[in-house]
């Protein structure tokens, strides 16, 4: 039996074995881990002094303050004191094993602990490196015998003393014994904090769900109101779905846990700093032990599910020039650029952004000729007069929606304006760009959005527009930019898919052919389960908000940029769908999972999957796919290239005319000539 | 494919409505427990939930569905439709028959459609706009083979919810379950630990008899 338990801030995990074979004996009592939630865990491994990478790590995570709405429930951040130097200790008593890397400050041992401990957070300020916490790992085989532990320690560390209360830390109230005390929840406010606030939690009744096992019961009746209210958390692992690690740095420290209960309510476990796979020892050997009492005859359990997913790509997965481009900064970008503001070399430019995105600071520069508002051809003097044209141009249309008849705006309020008016206001608002009540870029983004709706009565609005234009107009941070940037992104390419139904048809044939071609046991899979699974209803919302609902913001505009550089393929998204079904998508035909739950499996995992990952395997993907020297006809014109560079090869593999249904014609033979749709 | 839906649900409950009429916050305090401000849904969701031995799936829709194709996917097989509509706008109650009769015509012939007024935390009883027999008539209406006595038991399947405070979601849901997947009372309290997501510290939306609204 293993438990989680979250109290404020911090994870508690205590495993607990079974009775087994004597009856009078307990044999174990597994370990107990404390592990707080929030942004700034760090579990540090022993004879190992990380005060260095530390602060790598915080930097890292700096970036998750910045977009905290966007790294779902993570924002519970350290107070961010470089002056303060805490201390990182590990203790593992396993059979009685102290282990501790010593640094000054405080140090506290927790028996029967693996415990974390972090400040509570009020507002760190941003891009100020957060505190590493004080870490106890102990795991001991039961609470009695580790008194009589022996301690091994690290050669830097100090012998692990009892924890004394230091004022002067953050850590200024730990909890000394998490197996048994939780009536003392560390922040009373954390509950009514932002880790509820994402739409995947658990409930804060959750331990409800442990009711049914008797040995849970001691735990649950410790419980006051009060407990809950201050967030108290509380599962048996014994009865969940799944438990899943998802690694997402390459030495495979840093990453989320998510707990899915058999009510498919997802708690995910944010681990910023590292950590992560000493908590994934523990819970491999809950693994184990879990399997072992389904042999027992609890076969009615067949959900139980412990996956870790590594961020690792072997290199023939991968592009073969993967690794050669940077990302594009200013000096690139200005290397480009003639005297004159004309942009050479604009396939290269495109290949470089394709590989390695673009500079955070510079995207107001470069996004306008991705998104079709500046030609790449065009110069300073040019650019100036465009802008001018444009600035007119949209005044007018502003124009022409505030003065139109009652009649028609009383149609515009109904069909338009009121779904706009309700969307905005839930639009990115913990973007710092539109963070707070009253903010005047909320307007911006209504009035951008009820003016394109006007300019194009056939497009009008449909939900998921602001989503589109709130990371645009944050990046121009200039309303009639960002408008006629978001005006090239909604319809000159075909990237985004415009409300009609046969785009989003045509996208969603390309992309069954593509994972029939590419990943054929899942397509399999698939076919198996029947038309509703091949709707592929779980890509739908991928393709329809370009995954930015999938991946956090800074990921997701690097997905979309390289989607922008209209590299090789115009459809780059699809290859990226494929991407993340092959990344993460064994699952779904390992427990041959039905059509709904493989619904449920990718959504689970919106926001905790690994951009960077599913790219680099989507650009491989991508070469992969312009080896072949053979295409069936439904793939036909998915790489074919509007204005491709003049050093690209092309692709022009040999089309195979396969079986297509009787009343549709085949896509190549009746278009053999031009191959690409859409735009341009 | 048999093979594959080793957990197939018992009971397929859409949701359908006006944009931001607030479905995604009734399921997500029915699901979560908790209410909190929503993204427009893009897409599908779904939730699971257990009720007594049963499997429920819940799907959540887009009030503003760009891909049509998909509202039939959704109404295919629904054993119950929630129509929700905000009770302070009126145009989201006229949509129900104008947007969503047609788009049932794919669900399950016998399908329980139940009409809910979201929002009833801001209803200003002065000024309403649709009263509770509109409600009341429209869910009637739609479900012509409700027998009397089941509705002089059971009550019409209108209610008036708040996802904000918690009221008559549980009741909304319970009543559906127990229509189309009834349990038995000595079902009820052997399952009742399991199946209930209630909030411990609201005593009150325990047990006892059904709270109707109207």
């Amino acid at each position: 039996m293993a438990n989680i338990e979250i109290d404020g801030d911090k994870l508690v995990v205590v495993t607990e074995q079974a009775v087994h074979g004597g009856g009078n004996n307990i044999r174990s009592n597994g370990g107990a881990a404390q592990v707080v939630e929030g942004a700034s865990n760090n579990i540090i491994d022993h004879n190992i002094n990380l005060n260095e990478s530390k602060f790598e790590t915080s930097s890292s995570q700096s970036t998750d303050v910045d977009t905290p709405s966007l790294s779902s429930d993570s924002n519970n951040q350290s107070p961010c004191d470089a002056g303060l130097t805490s201390a990182q200790s590990l203790q593992v008593t396993e059979g009685g094993i102290n282990c501790s890397d010593g640094l000054p400050g405080p140090k506290y041992k927790a028996r029967v602990s693996l415990g974390i401990h972090i400040p509570q957070a009020t507002a760190p300020p941003p891009n100020t490196p957060a505190m590493t916490p004080d870490v106890n790992i102990t795991e001991s085989k039961s609470r009695t015998s580790s008194s009589s532990s022996t301690t091994t320690s690290g050669p830097d560390s100090r012998p692990a003393t009892p924890y004394t209360p230091d004022e002067n830390s953050p850590c200024s109230s730990p909890r000394h014994d998490s197996a048994g005390d939780h009536s003392q929840p560390e922040s009373p406010g954390s509950c009514s904090s932002s880790s509820y606030s994402h739409n995947l939690t658990f409930p804060e009744n959750a331990m409800a769900l442990s009711g049914m096992s008797p040995s849970a019961q001691p735990h649950r009746e410790k419980r006051s109101a009060r407990d809950q209210l201050c967030g108290v958390f509380s599962v048996d692992l014994g009865q969940m779905r799944s438990l899943r690690l998802f690694y997402n740095d390459t030495a495979c420290t840093q990453g989320q846990i998510v707990i899915a209960s058999r009510e498919s309510q997802y708690k995910i476990l944010h681990f910023h700093n590292g950590g992560l796979d000493k908590l994934a020892e523990i819970f491999d050997d809950w693994s184990l032990f879990a399997q072992e009492t389904d042999e027992v005859g609890e076969g009615d359990k067949p959900y139980k599910q412990f996956l870790v997913v590594k961020p690792h790509l072997s290199d023939d997965q991968c592009h073969p020039e993967e690794h050669l481009y940077p990302v594009v900064c200013e000096d690139f970008w200005k290397l480009h650029m003639t005297e004159d503001g004309r942009i050479e070399d604009v396939f290269e430019l495109r290949k470089a952004i394709f590989f390695g995105g673009v500079d955070p600071a510079i995207r107001h520069e470069v996004w306008p000729f991705l998104l079709h508002y500046f030609p790449f051809d065009s110069t300073f003097e040019d650019r100036e007069s465009i802008r001018n044209d444009k600035y007119i141009h949209y005044q007018n249309i502003r124009k022409v929606r505030e003065s139109q008849s009652p009649e028609a705006q009383e149609w515009f309020w109904r069909n338009i304006q009121c779904i706009v008016e309700k969307d905005v206001v839930r639009t990115d608002r913990s973007h710092p760009y539109f963070r707070g009540e009253n903010n005047p870029n909320i307007v911006v983004l209504k009035n951008i959005l009820l003016n394109y709706a006007v300019a194009n009565p056939d497009m009008g609005y449909t939900q998921g527009m602001s989503d589109l234009l709130a990371p645009v107009l944050a990046a121009t941070q200039q309303e009639v930019e960002a408008y006629w940037c978001f005006s090239g992104l909604m319809t000159r390419t075909i990237f985004v898919s415009s409300p009609k139904d046969c785009d989003m048809d045509r996208q969603l044939n390309f992309l069954r052919e593509l994972l029939r071609v590419t990943l054929p046991k899942f397509h399999y899979h698939l076919k198996l389960l029947g038309q509703d699974a091949l709707e592929l209803l779980f890509c739908h919302r991928w393709i329809l908000l370009c995954f930015k609902r999938e991946f956090c913001e800074v990921e997701a505009l690097q997905v979309w940029e390289a989607c922008w550089a209209r590299y090789q393929t115009d459809y780059f998204h699809l290859f990226v769908c494929v991407a993340i079904v092959a990344i993460y998508g064994d699952d779904v035909v390992e427990q041959r999972l039905p059509a709904d739950e493989i619904l449920l499996h990718f959504s689970s995992l919106a926001m905790h999957m690994n951009g960077r990952l599913v790219l680099r395997k989507a650009r491989g993907l991508l070469h992969e796919f312009r080896k072949k020297p053979k295409i069936p006809c439904t793939l036909y014109g998915l790489c074919s290239q509007v204005n491709a560079g003049m050093w690209d090869s092309g692709h022009a593999p040999t089309v195979e005319c396969i079986t297509h249904p009787a009343d549709e014609v085949c896509p190549y033979n009746s278009n053999p000539s031009s191959p690409v749709f859409g735009d341009e | 494919m048999s093979q594959s839906g080793k957990r197939k649900a018992d009971l397929k409950v859409i949701i359908l409505g006006d944009y931001a009429v607030g479905k995604t916050s009734l399921i997500c305090r029915y699901i979560d427990g908790t209410f909190r401000k929503q993204d427009s849904t893009v897409g599908a969701a779904f939730f699971f939930k257990p009720w007594g031995p049963y499997n429920i799936a819940v799907w959540d829709t887009a009030g503003d569905e760009r891909y049509s194709g998909l509202s039939h996917f959704y109404c295919r097989s629904a054993g119950a439709a929630i129509l929700a509509f905000d009770l302070n706008c009126p145009k989201t109650f006229e949509s129900l028959w104008a947007r969503f009769g047609s788009i049932l015509d794919a669900a399950n012939e016998d399908c329980l459609k139940v009409v809910v007024g979201t929002k009833s935390d801001e209803v200003d009883e002065k000024t309403r706009d649709v009263s509770s027999e509109e409600g009341r008539r429209l869910a009637l209406e739609l479900n012509p083979d409700l027998d009397e006595a089941y509705i002089e038991k059971a009550g019409a399947p209108y209610f008036e919810t708040s996802a904000l405070d918690n009221k008559n979601v549980t009741e909304m849901f319970e009543y559906i379950f127990q229509r189309c997947l009834p349990l038995s009372a000595d079902q009820h309290r052997r399952y009742k630990g399991k199946t209930s997501t209630i909030d411990l510290l609201e005593q009150s939306s325990d047990g006892g008899g059904r709270k109707k609204c109207c």
